[in-house]
């Protein structure tokens, strides 16, 4: 087969896989929240049993409290020692809001 | 003063460093920086300009290990093509000074774009958010109406490296652009430059004479391109300058050059106002500065003053450092240090983004050299970062 062609299907394939990683690895999580602090641009979320703290940049619709069960998923990082997560996806499972 | 002084310095010589060290992007510092508690503890006006003055001399530096040794990071991905083709016509140094007059373009725009900048962007900044995304999809059919070889192969290029780039980025990684654009424009050049037994010659350093009329369209395209592309999130110096090289027409190799410094300069200057403006960062240097204050009207013009200064100073050396380089590349066994290095960027992949890291390095490396088989412009590679950003401001 000609080089081209094996490099062709090698990427396709990698692609594959790469989204096959994507779907498998950045799974939603669940939990409650403990406690919330909420500045002019970011929202910060701590979870019970949860070591990172969540982060949400920038305005939202969603208006979580204290108690509220969420679904979340995001990158997770390291910031001045304090393991993070910056959310991509958030939804309230106990409240109207979402 | 004296604290001052030292600041800069220390700025400037690690801005060397990154600069020189292939694949390195600034952003991978700065976040580096921010960690280390030293830092925390110094005064806010010390750090400020050690950030920017590092900044900047990155950004006059960086294209050294794109041309010479095809190694680019984040912001010269796409330099490093037209910047080899010159390497291999002899003319690396010609092509380094092609990106210096860029940088020099865009600290005179600076000063020129500051003012209008401050005093029109808050009004126009929700238009063109809306319109980025129909704007950014206008310049792709550009693109694509404008390949000469088969159209078809391009679109499948710009779509699969649209699917890689969006994998990439919902993969739980730090700094995703590293392994992606190392892959798709530095791994892929080395490997095809391994495979192909390139050898260097030697390189002319001769005084570079170019038309001033070249310089119009270069500058236009920085001057309109680059404050938009400082603004909006998701937009680098990559997407700045396939947008400026579209909406001015044809440009040569050099004037693609002289706009790919221009643009990598400007747009990381301006992330410094849009800071100040909106306290939003756009760069990782603008990120570091956000996280130790909030600016005030002394403090920007501190960073414009520093920029100067820095720009001063580091043209001279950046000058001093490509002669140098180009005068003992030659004698160098390329194909050695082109294998030294690809375990250098496998390594710094490994180290700054884990396993899945190393697994978009080799995606995007085998994509890169597809593209590079397929005889395709490579700037269809940058589908992995266009069509993500179009998605991301699409309003429906």
């Amino acid at each position: 087969m000609e080089p081209r062609k094996i490099l062709f299907l090698s990427s396709l394939f990698g692609i594959l896989v790469l989204i096959i990683l994507t779907q498998t690895l950045n799974q939603y999580q669940t939990g409650e929240i403990e406690s919330i602090k909420i500045s002019n641009n970011k929202v910060t979320i701590d979870i019970k049993n949860l070591e990172s703290e969540l982060i949400l940049f920038g305005p939202s619709t969603i208006k979580p409290k204290e108690g509220n069960i969420i679904k979340f998923k995001g990158k997770e990082g390291i910031y001045q020692n304090q393991s993070q997560i910056i959310v991509d996806k958030l939804f309230l499972l106990n409240n109207n809001n979402s | 003063m004296l604290q001052l002084i030292i600041s800069l310095v220390l700025g400037i010589l690690s801005g060397i460093i990154t600069g020189l060290t292939p694949g390195i992007h600034i952003n991978l510092i700065t976040a580096l920086i921010l960690s280390i508690a030293f830092f925390s503890q110094l005064p806010i006006t010390t750090l400020l300009i050690f950030i920017v003055a590092m900044a900047i001399t990155h950004t006059f530096l960086d294209f050294i290990p794109a041309i010479f040794l095809g190694a680019p990071d984040e912001d010269t991905g796409l330099g490093v093509l037209p910047g080899h083709e010159f390497l291999l016509k002899g003319e690396g140094h010609h092509a380094l000074k092609l990106t210096l007059i860029g940088s020099i373009i865009a600290i005179i725009s600076l000063m020129f774009i500051i003012p209008i900048f401050i005093f029109i962007t808050p009004n126009i900044y929700p238009f063109l958010q809306r319109m980025m995304a129909f704007f950014l999809i206008w310049t792709v059919i550009f693109l694509i109406y404008n390949e000469k070889s088969s159209k078809i192969k391009a679109v499948i290029i710009f779509v699969l490296a649209g699917f890689l780039g969006l994998s990439t980025f919902n993969l739980n990684t730090n700094q995703p652009l590293l392994p992606l654009l190392t892959g798709l424009f530095g791994t892929s050049t080395i490997i095809f430059s391994i495979k192909s037994k390139t050898t260097i010659p030697k390189q002319k350093i001769e005084k570079t004479k170019i038309d001033k009329r070249k310089l119009i369209k270069p500058t236009l395209a920085t001057i309109f391109v680059s404050p938009i592309c400082s603004l909006l999130p998701g937009l680098g110096a990559n997407q700045a300058t396939i947008i400026g090289s579209e909406i001015t027409g044809k440009l040569d190799r050099e004037q693609f050059l002289i706009l790919l410094g221009s643009v990598n300069t400007l747009v990381m200057a301006i992330s410094f106002v849009t800071l100040f403006l909106f306290q939003k960062s756009r760069t990782g240097a603008a990120f570091a500065i956000s996280q130790i204050t909030q600016l005030s009207t002394t403090n920007l013009i501190t960073i414009l003053a520093i920029i100067l200064i820095t720009s001063a100073i580091i043209i001279p050396i950046a000058l001093l450092l490509s002669k140098a380089t180009a005068k003992h590349i030659h004698r160098i066994n390329y194909l050695k240090v082109s294998s030294l290095l690809l375990i250098f960027l496998a390594i710094i992949t490994i180290y700054f983004t884990g396993i899945l890291g190393l697994i978009v390095l080799v995606v995007s490396t085998i994509l890169g050299l597809t593209c590079i088989e397929s005889q395709i412009r490579r700037g269809f590679l940058m589908g992995a970062i266009l069509i993500p950003t179009i998605i991301y401001y699409l309003p429906f």
